[in-house]
């Protein structure tokens, strides 16, 4: 049985993360919020119009008010800035430290559900709709950069050989045969 | 003694802790090499969306794609009231009558027989109507596709019903789009929809042939469709039950005659469809045009 004293305390168990790492996803998710606060306003305000071609192969206007630009009744555009406002406090600095399971299984499994959904609005665009909409494709690659950057953020904080995501019960095994 | 004691320990700790970090670092590799596969197997799958998504429109001519799901909930769930509001909305023109033909049926149910083609702009702009007609009495359960008309002839955004699965349990709907886009043949005529067009048409089959059970004939457009044009085919299906647009006074109110007309074959059923508002309105233009002998 090994000594308490081989087991890590509360401090020394906080993970350690490269500074760039809470610095780029939070600045995804700002460029995020940014960008789908713009197309928010332009959903619920007529007299906002978005910058953006309005005809051929790019059409901002006829993607966004598209039936597909609802999804379960909701606008899009406010399920992609809900998306980012609520990604936000899993990318703090304190929250890439934390070796909390639950916490990086969270962060890992809302960038996975945002890559669905961009995967379904692309396919939206180029077979039902048959239009590109540039600011909402901003919003797609915003959101895949930031699946990039948590998952390979993940597995580089990665705390303990048999789990990526988090400690299991914070226990050091140390054999002292030999 | 003591002292080798505790060199040993720290030894074997010291051991313990650099294995610790050889597979922490390990494991780290197999997580990245894994993660770097799903971040490969996502760009992969976009990557086929947009280029299949580019081939198909620039290689498919006939531009014929699945009805998004929200088209087809669209024509599936127009608001009866709607329907009853709207009546005969911008509808100009009726059905005939057809004389001297047996009662048209199919699996011991009224027969409707559409033939139309894909190019065509009045068959483009009655297809919206006859779904939503069509879905008063069963249901399309696939198949439904969207395209245009040909681009020198309205270019209209439409449903095409060559690959459409229907049901009823009032009716038999039997399409035929006879020809694509580009005016080439796409399905052949059974022999007897062939004799029975050139009985009821002598002078020639003209596009939409919709034959309501032999009993009531819809040749031609019942409203002008160039105005369909400046929209999508998704705006045209969120468009096509609202009763105070152009697109919904003119879809359903032309949904309204071919209801009426189904009704006819039915015996008024359904009850609640047949006793509609909007049934009753759109009677008034069932049979009104004259009999199909005075079609030139």
């Amino acid at each position: 049985m090994p000594s308490l004293a081989l087991r890590p305390d509360a401090t020394a168990r906080r993970l350690t993360s490269p500074w760039w790492l809470p610095a780029l996803s939070l600045g995804l998710a700002v460029a995020g919020i940014g960008v789908a606060t713009y197309l928010t306003i332009a959903h619920f305000d007529e007299k906002v119009v978005l910058a953006c071609s309005d005809n051929g192969a790019v059409n901002c206007a006829k993607v966004t008010t598209s039936a597909q630009s609802y999804f379960l009744g909701m606008p899009v555009a406010v399920l992609g800035l809900a998306f980012f406002v609520g990604v936000i406090p899993l990318l703090l600095p304190a929250a890439w430290r934390s070796p909390w399971r639950l916490l990086r299984l969270a962060r890992v499994a809302a960038v996975a559900v945002g890559v669905v959904f961009i995967v379904r609005l692309i396919y939206a665009e180029m077979f039902w709709i048959h239009s590109i909409c540039l600011w909402c494709t901003a919003v797609h690659v915003l959101t895949f950069l930031l699946f990039v950057v948590v998952l390979m953020g993940t597995a580089i904080t990665a705390p303990y050989a048999d789990d990526d995501l988090g400690p299991d019960d914070g226990r050091d095994e140390v054999s002292l045969a030999g | 003694m003591v002292k080798n004691a505790q060199m040993r320990k720290n030894e074997a700790r010291e051991r313990a802790r650099i294995r610790r970090e050889q597979e922490r670092r390990k494991a780290q590799q197999r997580k990245i090499i894994t993660y770097t596969g799903v971040i490969v197997g996502v760009i992969a799958v976009i990557a086929a969306i947009v280029v299949v998504g580019v081939l198909n429109k620039s290689s498919n001519k006939n531009d014929r794609v699945a009805a998004s799901p929200a088209i087809v909930s669209a024509i599936a769930n127009v608001p009866p009231a709607n329907l009853d509001t709207v009546g005969l909305g911008t509808v100009q023109a009726g059905l005939y009558t057809i004389s001297n033909q047996p009662p048209l049926t199919a699996d011991g149910k009224p027969e409707v027989l559409y033939v139309g083609g894909e190019f065509c702009p009045f068959c483009a702009a009655e297809r919206w109507a006859m779904a939503i007609a069509l879905s008063r009495f069963g249901q399309f359960t696939d198949g439904l596709e969207t395209t245009r008309s040909a681009v020198d002839d309205g270019n209209i955004p439409t449903l095409t019903f060559l690959n459409a699965k229907y049901t009823s349990t009032y009716i038999t709907f039997v399409p035929v789009e006879a020809e694509d886009r580009n005016r080439k043949e796409l399905q052949k005529l059974t022999d007897d929809q062939r004799k029975l067009t050139a009985a009821i048409l002598p002078g020639g089959l003209s596009f939409p042939f919709l034959d309501f059970g032999n009993k009531y004939l819809l040749n031609g457009g019942s409203y002008s469709p160039t105005f369909l044009n400046k929209y999508s085919a998704e705006e045209i299906a969120q468009q096509m039950s609202n009763p105070t647009s152009e697109v919904g006074k003119a879809i359903m109110g032309s949904a309204n005659v071919m209801t009426a007309a189904i009704c006819n074959l039915t015996n008024n059923q359904p009850g609640n469809v047949c006793s509609s508002a909007a049934v009753k309105a759109g009677s008034t233009l069932v049979g009104t045009r004259g009999d199909t002998s005075t079609i030139k």
